[in-house]
């Protein structure tokens, strides 16, 4: 990250503040991935 | 990035209804490039191995941890991340903290409890520790006082998101916060590269190594790189102390929001409760929530392994990122002194929590 990506940080907070934030988009995009798994519908994640 | 936000309201109306959804679009080529350069790093590691293997050279296992972060840096810092792609680099924290939701999966709550037990327990004693320090240097060196508590929390506890938090919660100026992100950022770029060759020389153990990588290093991205670019053991503990230090965010800022608010020169919180929530990070709540579902066999042992690699796949492009991310040149325009103030103060940091776990070490037997 570098001193500008940092200040647009900043920036999104403040005028985002009442939007879902990143965190909570992370967490939920891994429950859909893992929900994904459990039931099924991918099988397999190779490494 | 910075000039889109400076592109006045009217014309980004005017933007959004000729393109139903430009934020989504704007971030693909990015995140193609981590997913490229990550994947170059996953190849590169294999490739060079075999090549050494059989021509019987002596070559030391570079991992694909390194070798990402190396290609970004390599492009950050010669030719640079073209515009295109800057929108889906900067998407490499949000790939960091999926990673650390789904690594919940390989910790049975019990693992979590005891470990998480372990890391609280350092992790108070340093955040407790790094404040102080950082506040007499701060003094020393005659930094502006909330320049001084900006870099006191950043160090103490977790890189550039504390300081954005804090900044906001004691009304620092903007050129305070850019100083001391600058400072735990370049500080955070080292220890990628001082912290495993360290951790060789001291012979630390893969648990001994990952919990000092998780409290010493500032940025949660740079400490699950250090730990991982030792083992993939030292890669989870990394993370688990990491984010055992990020659950104190809200408690420190609230903690120097009520101090500064106090001074008369921030605003006062009125309700406690809903400043902690906000600035917890939410993350930590989904960790655990898997690490409970996994205990509780939600998931098979397959599907386990599954959620395992799909969290090694997120931390590539993280890893990715924090190469691309890394701008040695720009980092050197910040200014010297908190640059100074911030390298001393981890240093000691970084011998302070090398003690600590040396000596917990020696009390649990790792």
């Amino acid at each position: 990250m570098t001193t500008s990506d940092a200040t647009l940080k900043k920036k999104t907070d403040k005028s985002s503040a009442k939007k879902i934030s990143w965190d909570t988009w992370a967490v939920l995009a891994a429950f859909i991935a893992a929900l994904l798994i459990r039931f099924g519908v991918v099988k397999h994640i190779p490494w | 990035m910075s000039e889109t936000f400076a592109i006045p309201q009217i014309k980004q109306v005017q933007v959004k209804q000729a393109q139903p959804n430009p934020q989504f679009l704007r971030v693909i080529p990015g995140i193609l490039l981590l997913a490229a350069i990550g994947y170059a790093g996953k190849l590169l590691e294999q490739s060079v191995g075999k090549y050494a293997k059989s021509h019987h050279w002596i070559f030391p296992n570079i991992e694909y941890v390194l070798w990402a972060i190396l290609l970004g840096l390599a492009i950050s810092n010669t030719v640079g991340v073209p515009a295109i792609f800057r929108a889906g680099v900067a998407t490499y924290e949000f790939w960091l903290k999926v990673g650390i939701v789904l690594l919940g999966a390989r910790f049975l709550l019990g693992d979590v409890l005891k470990l998480g037990g372990v890391s609280l327990a350092l992790v108070a004693i340093e955040i407790t520790g790094a404040i102080a320090f950082m506040t007499l240097l701060g003094r020393i060196f005659h930094l502006k006082p909330k320049l001084t508590t900006l870099l006191a929390v950043g160090s103490a506890v977790c890189g550039v998101s504390a300081i954005i938090a804090t900044q906001g919660a004691i009304d620092a100026d903007e050129e305070d916060s850019s100083f001391a992100i600058a400072a735990i950022l370049a500080l955070g770029a080292l220890a990628l590269f001082t912290f495993p060759l360290i951790g060789r020389a001291l012979h630390l153990s893969d648990h001994a190594y990952g919990l000092w990588a998780g409290l010493a290093v500032d940025n949660t991205a740079e400490a699950s790189a250090a730990g991982a670019l030792y083992s993939d053991a030292a890669g989870k503990l990394a993370v688990l102390a990491k984010t055992t230090r990020n659950a104190m965010i809200g408690f420190v800022v609230l903690a120097y929001a009520i101090y500064w608010a106090g001074q008369g020169q921030a605003q006062t919180v009125k309700n406690k409760a809903v400043f902690l929530w906000q600035k917890f990070p939410k993350f930590v709540l989904g960790f655990l929530l898997i690490s409970v579902l996994a205990t509780y066999h939600f998931f098979s042992k397959d599907q386990v392994t599954a959620l395992a690699n799909l969290s090694r796949w997120a931390f590539l492009l993280t890893f990715a990122g924090v190469g691309l991310r890394t701008n040695f040149r720009e980092m050197r325009n910040q200014g010297l002194r908190p640059f100074a103030v911030g390298a001393i103060g981890e240093v000691v940091i970084a011998v302070f929590t090398l003690g600590l776990v040396i000596g917990a070490q020696k009390i649990w037997g790792w």
